[in-house]
């Protein structure tokens, strides 16, 4: 590949859309070369020894339905420059909508002089790892556009699966969505990087109430389909349609459904629940600026601190790894927002704790001489930061499936699904609910149960697992929007897990309170 | 800050040029937003942005489609109509969609810009936040953010609404932590005032509290009368307000099912939204004047919301939807709240809060920052953070005393004072700090 200092020394930035297209094959806007050249002379100018530009369009499209009519149609766009530079060892950043030389120029000049304010009262100096200057694009591998799928056809789509739910007897109502979403950005850097990448996301969901005739009890149950990186074929390969039917029935089935008894019961955790408890549980404890105190004003640190690393964290069944390239997985993108091309890598190997989640800014801080490429901003306007890769649990080596953990179970509960879900700031103490819970005693199912949550502490929960699904129970989990920062940024994720299962867990009726 | 009317009656124009039948709502705002960010005792990062947003809903019969940008030159500007008119004509019919409205009268309502504050640069930022760290010297480390926006918000429709307002904030808070890792505390104050931004007194507080808070010692989990500071209230009272949907009642599936008029809290309870008292803006995203209300007086559920759909469907009035609450001040200073309680529980605020049984308002949430033991009266000790699983509303009818003052730990338009109330359940023990 050539590097964008080659690029620059054989062409004007003017001309440089035809060395670039060279380069990767394709055909940038020059526009947007020149505004990007502009914003990094500008800080070099203004005395910054680092600087990095994105140009950052989002764009958003939701429809929804509500029982049997068509709710809302909505289209979103976000688009800009965001400039960051470093002066002096200190960060400042400047964003705006217009995307012209004039106003990233501006943009630039305001950077630096936030940057010499801070410095000016900063006694650490920000140190960045070293990287390789990559030019290059990435975009979601698709078929389907979904933007091209007419909303019309949605809305259809929608209304068809309204129908299907409202049909079992005992819904009382149901909502259904589909959202749409895009990236793309254009990241250039003062070491040479010029990037491009377009990223796809389509978020399919519904869910259905019922209300009981006479007792006033109700409850939803939603459809347990995971948003993905992926075009329109997601939604076509998915159940979305077939499972219309079995989603409202449950819905009826949990109104009705027998309240669980407090106590401590191994649970079996479908990969529909399971994804979300990696996340909080594994995900938010590795990240190094939590663990360091960087968050600790509003997402919290960690009991993941340097000094564990290489401690027990898990039980020895257990791996748990970082990876940025999972196909379909809303975080995976070929190269982070600091320019660092994605990778793979173990958080927890063998039940041991072995690394964090990084960007290159902090990598120095464990010693590390590259960063793992987790930089990450939510828009043009937001501040790249450390943000969360998909973060998965490797299935067993044996192919048990689903119902072998529940055969080998003698007293337990069968969690799917998602529901309600809380941990501490230092990641000790969670609890979670689910979709559907059932009752197992000795091998089998026995009954629906209702009101269930599980509570209980990180490392103990992990060092309870004591066998996993195999690779054909692995499934990826999604949450489109997780939240971190001041000012507080979106984070598209996913979470690969087989089924599990835990031993003597605390389970409590979430209606008694215990 | 100028309100940009003109820009959004332009908009107007380019939707009737393009369709002369189509009604519209134009929302247009223009912000300017800056925030510093620190940890470790240090500046981390500071950021200025300029940003707007556009949004059109274009309207044919029952056919609607909305669309946003923050872009808003004039090309981009005819994108959004060509756009938003074509989506709405190629939407299916939406039974829920509402005409736009007319004209609304606003009343004289609190001021809620200020330049001074709206206007504060990087280096004046970092001397705040110099004044906040002076509290945490050697033994503490200190993280935090002051985030300030400053922006004006126009909304106008083919119908002739033309409502505006121009508005500052600045949210400052701050966590100091022991540097032992056994000790944290916090705060935080928003407001519409500069004068009103205590850079020192929050970083003196959050310091105060990381000191005392160090070495807790692990308490029993059980059902303990508690004192809720401000932040702790607020979190509580949310659920509350964010349940008064009378769709919701209306379809059964509501914790207020058969409850209108009826006792759901502690007489002490009051909840109002007025922008005479509270710095609110004065309309919601529809454009529908904001009239004062009383949600829950006296204990007492009054007032349910009422979107324009459900009120035409039900035969009612819609109440327009609100961000702004306070919950009025009692007459119990700080001793008093304290003062009776043989053994309970101070708590600072709760953290990860979220709904574990809709039914009965039950909620599980964390302690953070600052949990204490009182005994006979008075904070004696520092005790290991909980979780707690709660109704809601069984937690406010055991309300007994309500704080003198209000506080606004979350938000400007979030004004809650301090509660008392018994038999909180603290279900289980956090280790975290």
């Amino acid at each position: 590949m050539l590097s964008r200092r080659e690029l620059l020394f054989a062409a004007s930035a003017a001309s440089l859309a035809p060395a670039l297209a060279h380069a990767r094959g394709l055909v940038a806007d020059a526009t947007y070369l020149s505004v990007v050249n502009a914003a990094l002379d500008e800080a070099k100018k203004n005395g910054a020894s680092y600087a990095d530009v994105r140009i950052h369009r989002r764009r958003e499209e939701d429809v929804g339905v509500r029982d049997d009519h068509v709710e809302r149609v909505s289209d979103s766009e976000r688009f800009g420059v965001g400039v960051r530079a470093l002066v002096n060892g200190a960060w400042g950043f400047s964003a705006t909508p217009l995307v012209d030389v004039k106003a990233v120029q501006k943009a630039s000049q305001t950077a630096c002089a936030i940057a010499r304010a801070n410095a000016s009262v900063s006694t650490r100096k920000v140190e960045l790892a070293a990287n390789p200057a990559h030019v290059d694009v990435w975009q979601t591998p698709l078929i389907k556009d979904p933007f091209k799928i007419p909303v019309a056809d949605k809305a259809a789509l929608l209304l068809e699966v309204s129908e299907r739910l409202r049909k079992v007897k005992g819904v009382s109502f149901c909502t259904a969505g589909i959202s749409t979403r895009l990236e793309w950005k254009l990241f250039a850097s003062t070491d040479g990087a010029l990037i491009e990448q377009t990223i796809t996301r389509i978020g399919p969901d519904y869910e259905a109430t019922a209300v009981h005739a006479s007792n006033g009890e109700y409850a939803t149950r939603g459809w347990d389909g995971q948003g993905m990186q992926a075009g329109w074929e997601h939604l076509e390969d998915s159940h979305f349609l077939d499972d219309a039917e079995r989603v409202g029935e449950q819905a009826v089935e949990k109104v009705n459904a027998a309240p669980i008894e407090a106590g401590k019961r191994d649970l079996i955790l479908d990969p529909t629940n399971l994804w979300l408890t990696i996340h909080e549980s594994v995900g938010h404890p590795t990240e190094l600026d939590r663990a360091l105190g960087y968050e600790a004003n509003f997402a919290g640190t960690s009991f993941a601190t340097p000094d564990t690393l290489g401690t027990m964290y898990a039980s020895p069944i257990v791996t748990l790894y970082a990876d940025k390239t999972t196909p379909g997985g809303l975080a995976t993108v070929g190269y982070d927002d600091d320019g660092v091309r994605t990778q793979k890598w173990n958080l927890v190997e063998k039940g041991k704790f072995v690394g964090y989640q990084t960007t290159r800014e902090q990598a120095a801080w464990i010693n590390e001489k590259a960063s793992r490429g987790c930089s990450y901003a939510a828009d043009h306007a937001s501040v790249p930061f450390q943000r969360m890769p998909n973060v998965s649990l490797a299935p067993g080596e044996k192919d048990l499936s689903t119902a072998d953990l529940i055969k080998a179970t003698d007293d337990g509960v069968y969690i799917t699904g998602t529901g309600s879900w809380s941990i501490d700031h230092q990641r000790y103490n969670f609890q979670f609910t689910g979709q559907m819970f059932f009752e197992v005693k000795k091998g089998r199912i026995t009954r629906t149960l209702r009101d269930v949550g599980y509570q209980s502490n990180s490392p103990t929960f992990w060092k309870s697992c004591d066998l996993l699904g195999g690779p054909s129970t692995w499934r990826i989990g999604s949450a489109f929007d997780d939240g971190k920062g001041e000012p507080v940024q979106s984070n598209p994720v996913s979470h690969g897990c087989p089924s599990a299962r835990f031993k003597g867990v605390s389970v409590i009726n979430t209606r008694g309170g215990k | 800050m100028a309100a940009p009317s003109a820009e959004a009656k332009a908009i107007l124009a380019l939707v009737k040029k393009a369709d002369a039948k189509a009604e519209a709502l134009v929302n247009v705002q223009n912000t300017h937003r800056a925030n510093t960010r620190f940890a470790r005792n240090e500046i981390t990062t500071s950021a200025e942005i300029d940003d707007s947003r556009v949004s059109l809903t274009v309207q044919l019969g029952l056919r609607s489609a909305t669309a946003n940008t923050n872009q808003k030159s004039p090309a981009a500007l005819q994108a959004l109509v060509e756009r938003t008119v074509a989506m709405a004509k190629l939407s299916p019919e939406l039974p829920e969609a509402m005409p736009v409205l007319g004209a609304q009268k606003l009343g004289a309502g609190l001021t809620l810009s200020e330049d001074a504050l709206g206007t504060l640069d990087a280096a004046s930022r970092a001397k705040g936040i110099a004044a906040a760290l002076s509290h945490s010297k050697d033994e503490l480390m200190t993280a935090g953010v002051l985030e300030i926006e400053h922006g004006t918000v126009n909304r106008v429709s083919s119908a002739g609404l033309d409502v505006s307002v121009a508005y500052t904030e600045a949210g400052f808070s701050v966590t100091s932590r022991t540097k032992d890792g056994t000790g944290s505390g916090w705060n935080s104050i928003h407001t519409r005032r500069k004068a009103e931004l205590d850079f020192e007194k929050v970083g003196r507080i959050a310091a105060e509290k990381a000191r005392a808070s160090a070495k807790p010692k692990a308490l029993e989990p059980g059902r303990y009368t508690v004192v809720l500071e401000p932040a702790a209230a607020a979190t509580l009272c949310q659920y509350v307000v964010g349940s008064l949907d009378r769709r919701a009642v209306d379809e059964g599936r509501s914790c207020f099912v058969g409850k209108l008029g009826q006792r759901i809290a502690n007489e002490r309870i009051t909840f109002t939204s007025d922008t005479k008292t509270n710095p609110m803006l004065p309309f919601d995203g529809e454009g529908t004047v904001l009239a004062p209300r009383t949600w829950v007086d006296k204990g007492v559920l009054k007032e349910f919301f009422v979107s324009r759909f459900w009120a035409r469907k039900q035969n009612t009035t819609a109440t327009g939807s609100y961000d702004g609450f306070e919950v009025l001040p009692g007459d119990a200073t700080r001793e008093q709240l304290l003062s009776g309680i043989k053994r309970g529980v101070l708590i600072t605020r709760f953290w990860y809060s979220n709904f574990i049984d809709a039914k009965t308002l039950g909620v599980t949430a964390l302690t953070r920052d600052g949990t204490f033991l009182i005994e006979d009266g008075v904070v004696t000790s520092p005790i290991k953070n909980f979780r707690m699983n709660n109704s809601v509303l069984a937690a406010l009818e055991k309300v007994d005393a309500v704080g003198n003052t209000i506080e606004t730990p979350q938000s400007a338009v979030w004004r809650v004072p301090a509660l008392r109330t018994h038999e909180f359940l603290l279900a289980s023990t956090s280790d975290a700090v």
